[in-house]
Order: C-alpha cells, then structure tokens, then sequence
C-alpha cells in the first residue's frame, strides 16, 4: 500500500479526536536536533470544519478487536485497514515538521492485538522520533487503557501529553455502547499517569536533572449526544477530573453518526449548539471560579441553548448584581456577563489612575450589551434603574440573539430525550457517573 | 504645521523624536519618506537619522517608561502606517510625564491606541510562526515566502533559529523585498527586492501532495464551517499557504 493511502485512511479514522492543542510544554531544541515546543501552543493550519490543525493527528492502526458502537473503527465495521511502521510515522512527523506544516504529533491507534501489544507499538514510534531522530517538537499520545504501567511510564518520558478517552460519560454508557470496556480500565491509566506527573513535579524540586514526564499534562475527551448523559452529569464528571485527576484539558466531541447501531439514537446533524455551549460552561469552570453545582442542579439538568452559562447563571442569581465596577474584586468582575478574563484585567490596570464610567470600559473591550444589565459605574445603571428586571434583561439578550440562532432546522438534538428527564433519571445518571 | 520626515528606520523616528524635544516645538506628524505629500502649508523638515541622539531617545523610553512601552512603540513602528508616527510620539510625551504608569492608562485614546495596535502586531506574529510554508528548493536549504500586513520579519525569524537550526532556511518578505537568511550559525536581514518565488525540488512535491492529503482528509464533512475557517486563518494569507494552493 502507498504511504499516501495509508495516510488517508489513518487521518480519516483519527480525525474524530478533539484535541489538537500543543501548549503547556517549553521543550528546548538539542544540539543537532530538530524542533522546539512553544507553552503558548501554535496553529498551524485550519480546516474547512473550522477546527485547528496544530498537530499531525494519525492512528497508528485501525484494525481494532473492540467493537465500540460509537466508533467507526469498530471490528464488526466493514472499512479499509491499514498500519503505519514507527520508520514511516516519523519519517512523516520529521518532514511535515521541517517545513512548518505541523507543531508535533498526536499519536493515537485502534487496539491491535492486545493493549499491551498496542501501548508497546505506540512507545517504539515515539521513541525512535526522539532517540534517533532526535526530534524535540511536541508529541501527544495516546494511554492505552488496561494498558501495563511500564509501558505508559516509558512512553510518557518521551512525549509531552498522554490522553485517555473516557468518551461516555457515565457506567450505563459504556456498558451499552462499548460492553468491552469499563470505567475501571480508562481511570487506571488516568490516575498512575497523574500520580507520576505529582512525583516528578515533586522530585524536580530537589533534583534537576528529573526526567520530564508528560510535562503538558493529560487530557481526556468526552462524547456529546450519543447517550442520554445531561450537561449536568458531564460537568459534574469534567470538574471531578479537573479536581480529583488534575486534567489539563477535557475535551467534548458533538457525536457524529458513524455508524447505525439500534442503541445509538438518529442524530440527522452533530448537536454543535450543545457542545459550544459544554465548552463555555468548561471555562467557567477552570478559569472563572465556577463550580458544576452552580450553573446547573438536580432540577435543571441541561444548559440553556439561547443563553451562555454565564449569562443563565446571571439571571438566575440576580441578588447579585449590580456590580460596581470601580470597586468589585478580579472574581466578581469575572462573573459579569460580557466580562472575561482580559476585560477583567484590564478594568482592574485602568480603574488604578481613574475612576471609570461606561465610555472608558466600553473602549477596554467590555461587551456592554450584556455586561449593561449588571453593572455601576459610580454607581449609576447606563439606563433607568426600573428597568433591570430578569424577564426584560432576558429579552432584550434573547432579541440581541435572535440573529444569530435562528430557528435552525437542523437543530434537532432534543429528539435525542422524547420527554426531559425525571428526577429519578437524573439519580440513576448520577449514581452511574464515573 | 512642522511634518518631520525620517528615512523609514526606527532610529531615524526616535530621532525626530529627540529633534521635537530639543526644538520644543509642536509636530503636526513625523512620518517616514515613502508617505511623504507635497503640501503648500505645511512645513517639512527632513531628519538625518542620528544614532547617538536615537540611543538616547531609545534609553530614555526603556529606562524612564518601562521596556515593555519600548516594545510596544517599536511593534507600532512596525506598521508602517502613516499615523504611527504620531501614535508613538504623543504615547511617549504622555510617557515621559508619569513614567511606567502610562501602561495602566488604558481609558486615555493615546494609550489605548498604542495598546491595540501593538496587541495586532503581536498576534499576527503568533499567526505567522505557524502559517509559514517552508519549501524544500535545494540540499538542505528551504525557502518560505510570505506577505504579512506590518513588517514583523524580525519578529518572527529568531523562533526559527532555535526550531530549525541544523538546515538552512530563507523567509522571504515579498511585500517590503527583504529577507532573514539563517545559515546554522547566525541570522541576517538583508535586501532581496525579487519576486521570484524559486520551485520546490521533487522530494518536496511528495510531501506536499502527503499534506495536503492529510488536510483535505481530516476536515469532518458534518461540521463543514468555511465561515470559521477564514474567520481564523484570513484568506488573505492563502497565497503561500501549501494546502490553499
């Protein structure tokens, strides 16, 4: 087979993983070598989806003995097969890379054999890109799970990010669409790898010629709509892995129909709407000091679709609001809507000199369309302080929208749930979740 | 109205710079040669770039103000626009009068201005360290051209040093006809007023034609979004782009 065909069914068999980040690694050139890692991370290319392309992202094989309904690797999927040879895999990475095309590798694969077997292939690739080709861009590869600890220990020496897919977010998930797996087998991986990444940081205190071990952190991903799982459910799981498994990135990927399975439900379009929205409540959490239990609970299991996080929760807890903005703290500032993290610091450098009005943090970047709900500038509301009523603040940011999300015909990822869960659903989601 | 004009260098900015103080007189703009207009009631005084009188200017900002309003005048410099001289200098003068907390003065138009335009400077540099193309042309030597808005060459060359230093590497500035040339030892900027973008040799046609299979491949039909797309990488960029050939 050409290597251009086999790169063709192995980035198309790899292109449903999510992450392409390469930041949080700093790894030097060596003398002779080649590459570097930048902790910003870099883009280098875009796709017609939109979506980054920052590493070179391929399987190393797609024959696979799971069969994961989710998954269009599946064995009982009728597909073309292929597998890279380590030689090949660098070979590519090292010329792709030389030419500015890509920022690193993300290796991923389908289970050939065994785990072990798999996880051993995946070490040989990177180590060779690292040993004898002397490579130092970024690499991302994937913790087989049930995997042996040795082999993901030598393999995260070398690579700068390890990932373990949770994919479904919840035991009944995975027990109906991937029977061969169970959660024991994805956090094992998740928990040695973060133990070894808390030892080196604490060995690196002392000792400074420390081996690196995935000095980026891990990551982990998540399937949205392929399964009854609410938001709640999964952010609850997303703050646990951030908390508990200290993740770096946890990444949610609007399902796709690959296959047809009698219990994967009839998606006609990827519920992008519900993953955007997945995606703004994950930042709330990780870097505007919000917590799962706020923005949703056991009565309201799903984010608003109209609305941002933010901007729900907003509403929800008018007793907070007005703001003065020229007296609130970095936290309180950031829990504005239309006040992020740069506008927040911002505000804070600017407000040192002068008191600020609505002119001044209009021109800091503050998007006063929503912010103007919920905030003082010297104590005076932009408009009449009558008018601040939740039902008026909603729809006047619900007719600010209205442009952008049109009744979208293709939006019918609610025929998912017939009928919104019950309490009970949402115990049972709950006491199943990972 | 005084117009001072400069020879387009950096050092020659910082010396009208000096020359207003010395004068004390009030500019009505200080731009470089090339945006230079024949005008009846203006006055235009042409300055001599001086590089003791530049060096002190360049001090003064560093030492007075702070390294970062250096760096931020020097990203505005890097426009190249009509209005940067200007920009620069009341961002200076504002400068001098409250030193490094000028930065924190963001409502004021002078400072903000100044702010904005560095930030864009600074982002398409981080864009183009990972839009460049480079092409194998010859043993060991590749070649990448490109058009960037504001002259960010020098900005974006040093990141090269480090990641590609064992082959030998041209970035090819087409818009202003300059180039960095990096020979493994030491980087240099030098003239190179040809438009002629050389060939790829035939190893380099087979790497390309294995990108843009990638490319092509990993996009996901479901969530075709071309309107993202240019959104985050402008269409304007396309030109020297491998797989937007």
């Amino acid at each position: 087979m050409e290597l251009i065909d086999k790169l063709h069914i192995l980035s198309d068999a790899a292109k449903y993983d999510v992450s392409c980040v390469s930041s949080g690694s700093d790894r030097k050139n060596t003398p002779g070598g080649v590459g570097s890692a930048a902790s910003c991370g870099i883009c280098h290319s875009f796709s017609s989806d939109g979506r980054c392309i920052s590493l070179l992202k391929i399987l190393l094989t797609n024959y696979c003995v799971y069969d994961c309904a989710y998954c269009v690797n599946r064995a009982s999927n009728d597909i073309p097969r292929a597998a890279f040879t380590p030689e090949e895999v660098a070979d590519l990475t090292i010329n792709f890379y030389r030419r500015n095309y890509i920022e690193g590798l993300f290796l991923s694969s389908a289970v050939i054999q065994s785990p072990d077997h798999t996880m051993e292939l995946l070490t040989r690739a990177v180590r060779l890109l690292r040993t004898q080709y002397r490579f130092n861009g970024y690499i991302h590869v994937k913790a087989i799970p049930s995997a042996s600890p040795s082999l993901i220990e030598e393999a995260g020496r070398y690579v700068d990010r390890m990932s373990v897919n949770i994919e479904l977010p919840s035991q009944q998930s995975l027990q109906l669409l991937a029977p061969q797996k169970d959660k024991q087998s994805i956090l094992q991986p998740m928990n040695y790898i973060r133990s070894r990444i808390v030892e080196t940081r604490e060995n690196k205190k002392f000792f400074q010629s420390t081996p690196n071990f995935v000095p980026a952190g891990q990551s982990t991903q998540l399937i949205v709509g392929a399964t009854p799982d609410t938001d709640f459910s999964i952010l609850k799981l997303s703050e646990g892995l951030y908390k508990g498994y200290k993740l770096r990135r946890v990444f949610y990927s609007a399902y796709i129909p690959v296959s047809r399975h009698p219990q994967l439900p009839a998606v006609t379009r990827p519920p992008l709407l519900r993953e955007h929205r997945l995606y703004q409540a994950d930042w709330l959490l990780r870097f505007y000091g919000f917590s799962a239990g706020e923005l949703l609970d056991e009565t309201n299991l799903q984010l608003n679709t109209q609305l941002d996080p933010k901007c729900d929760w907003a509403l929800r807890h008018l007793q907070h609001f007005p703001v003065e903005i020229n007296k609130a703290d970095y936290y309180t500032l950031l829990r504005i809507p239309g006040i992020g993290v740069r506008s927040a610091q911002r505000i804070l450098a600017a407000r040192k000199v002068q008191p600020l009005d609505f002119d001044h943090i209009k021109k800091l970047g503050v998007v006063l369309k929503r912010a103007r709900y919920f905030i003082t500038c010297k104590g005076k509301y932009i408009d009449r302080a009558a008018d601040i009523n939740p039902l008026f603040i909603e729809q006047n940011l619900l007719a600010d929208r209205s442009q952008q999300f049109k009744t979208d015909p293709g939006f019918i990822q609610l025929s998912l749930l017939p009928q919104l869960p019950t309490p009970q659903d949402a115990l049972l989601s709950l006491t199943g979740e990972i | 109205m005084r117009i001072y004009i400069h020879d387009g260098s950096f050092e020659g900015l910082l010396t009208c710079i000096f020359n207003i103080y010395e004068s004390k007189s009030t500019p009505g703009g200080i731009v470089s040669h090339v945006h230079q207009q024949i005008s009846l009631v203006d006055e235009q005084i042409p300055v001599e770039t001086d590089f003791v009188k530049s060096k002190r200017v360049y001090q003064a900002i560093r030492e007075k103000i702070s390294p970062t309003a250096l760096e931020k005048a020097y990203h505005v410099y890097l426009t190249e626009t009509e209005e940067s001289g200007m920009m620069i200098y009341e961002y200076v003068k504002l400068g001098f009068t409250m030193g490094r907390l000028v930065e924190d003065h963001l409502s004021d138009p002078r400072v903000l201005s100044v702010h904005k335009t560095s930030q864009r400077v600074g982002f398409e540099t981080h864009r183009m360290l990972g839009f460049l193309r480079f092409r194998l042309i010859g043993e060991n030597t590749y070649y990448a051209p490109f058009q960037p808005d504001s002259n960010i060459l020098a900005l974006v060359a040093p990141h090269f040093t480090e990641r590609l230093s064992d082959q030998n590497w041209m970035i090819h500035d087409l818009r202003r006809g300059i180039a960095a040339v990096w020979n493994q030892q030491e980087w240099v900027l030098t003239d190179l007023s040809s438009e002629v973008v050389p060939a790829p040799c035939k190893t380099d046609e087979k790497y390309q034609a294995l990108w843009k299979e990638f490319y092509h491949t990993i996009a996901i039909s479901t969530r075709y979004n071309p309107k993202l797309q240019k959104q985050l990488m402008p269409a304007r960029y396309w030109k020297y782009i491998t797989e937007k050939w």
